[in-house]
C-alpha cells in the first residue's frame, strides 16, 4: 500500500523562512548562505538528518523507510553500522534550495492528509530554521500503516489435526 | 657550517589554515574540522598537513579559506557567521588581516546527540 503526496512551494513566494528572492529583473539577491565574506554550503547529509528527524518528531508517525530498507537498517543498526535518521529520506540540495523525498509509516486511525501535513509543516521549519535552505518541495509517500500489534510475533499455533 | 634544520617552518598559507582551524573550532557549536568526502578540505605544506580547512592563494595577495566542519544541530548559518568572525578577529590579533580573503564554510554533518531539536531552532516561523 503506497500513496504519495506531494507538495510544491513557488522559491519566488515569501515565507517564514529565507527562500531565494528573484528581483523583477532576473538577478538574485543573496539568501542567508552567501555573504560578501564567503558562502556557506550544506552537505546532502546534514539536510537529510534534519529532515528525518523532523518527520519522526510528528505524531501519528511509526516509521520512516519502505520495507526493505527497514530490514536492512535493523541488521545495520544491530551491527553498528546503521544511522536510523536517513532511513526512508532522499534529499537534493543546491546552494539555497533544497527538496526533500520522505517514504514513512503511519500509524493505523491516524488521518494521513493530516500527518502528512504536519509532517511538510515541520520539515520546512527545521530544514530552513537550521540550514537556511529554502524548502522547494516535500513529496511524502506513506508506504505502510502500522498496527499495535503488528511487532508482536504470533504465539505457536495449536495443530489444527490430531 | 650552518646546520640545516630538519624542518621547514611553516608558509604563511599553512599559518593561516592553522589558525582559521584553531578559530573555527574555538566556536561554541562547532566539533571538529572535516575533510569530506572527497577529502578537499585539507592544506598541505611542507611537512605540514592541516585536515578540515583548505587555504588557496587568490589574486592581490589574500588567501581563500575553505573550512569543512561538523557541527551540533544549531542554526548553520548564523554558526557560520560566528566562525567567520572568529577567524576575523584571530588573523587580525596574529596580524595576518590583510592576507584573509572569502572565508566559505561547508557542513559536512550535525550531531544531535540523540535529543532531537533545540527548542530555539526553527521556531522561529
Amino acid at each position: 500500500m503506497s500513496t504519495v503526496e506531494s507538495s510544491s512551494t513557488e522559491s519566488e513566494k515569501p515565507s517564514g523562512g529565507q527562500s531565494l528572492q528573484r528581483t523583477p529583473g532576473g538577478g538574485e539577491k543573496a539568501g542567508p548562505l552567501h555573504s560578501a565574506k564567503g558562502a556557506t554550503k550544506i552537505a546532502d547529509v546534514v539536510v537529510t538528518k534534519v529532515a528525518g528527524i523532523a518527520a519522526r518528531e510528528v505524531a501519528g508517525v511509526h516509521a520512516l523507510g519502505g520495507g526493505a530498507s527497514r530490514a536492512l537498517s535493523s541488521v545495520t543498526h544491530r551491527v553498528g553500522l546503521g544511522d536510523e535518521r536517513s532511513q526512508g529520506v532522499s534529499v537534493e540540495v543546491g546552494e539555497r534550495e533544497a527538496a526533500v523525498d520522505l517514504t514513512i509509516v503511519i500509524e493505523y486511525g491516524e488521518s494521513i492528509p493530516t500527518v502528512t501535513q504536519a509532517i511538510r509543516d515541520n520539515v520546512i521549519r527545521r530544514v530552513e530554521g537550521i540550514c537556511g535552505l529554502s524548502i522547494t518541495e516535500v513529496n511524502i509517500a506513506v508506504n505502510d500503516l502500522y498496527f499495535p500489534g503488528d511487532d508482536v510475533p504470533d504465539p505457536e499455533q495449536p495443530a489444527r489435526v490430531a | 657550517m650552518a646546520e640545516l634544520s630538519a624542518t621547514a617552518p611553516d608558509s604563511a598559507r599553512v599559518r593561516l589554515a592553522r589558525l582559521s582551524l584553531d578559530a573555527a573550532l574555538a566556536v561554541e557549536g562547532v566539533l571538529s574540522g572535516d575533510v569530506g568526502s572527497r577529502g578537499m578540505h585539507v592544506t598541505a605544506g611542507g611537512t605540514s598537513v592541516v585536515r578540515g580547512v583548505r587555504v588557496a592563494a587568490e589574486p592581490g595577495g589574500r588567501y581563500s579559506v575553505d573550512l569543512g566542519l561538523r557541527a551540533r544541530m544549531v542554526a548553520l548559518p548564523a554558526l557560520a557567521d560566528a566562525v567567520r568572525e572568529r577567524i576575523a578577529r584571530s588573523a587580525g590579533l596574529s596580524g595576518a588581516g590583510d592576507q584573509l580573503g572569502a572565508i566559505d564554510v561547508t557542513f559536512h554533518d550535525v550531531e544531535d546527540a540523540g535529543a532531537g531539536f533545540p527548542a530555539s531552532v526553527g521556531s522561529g516561523r
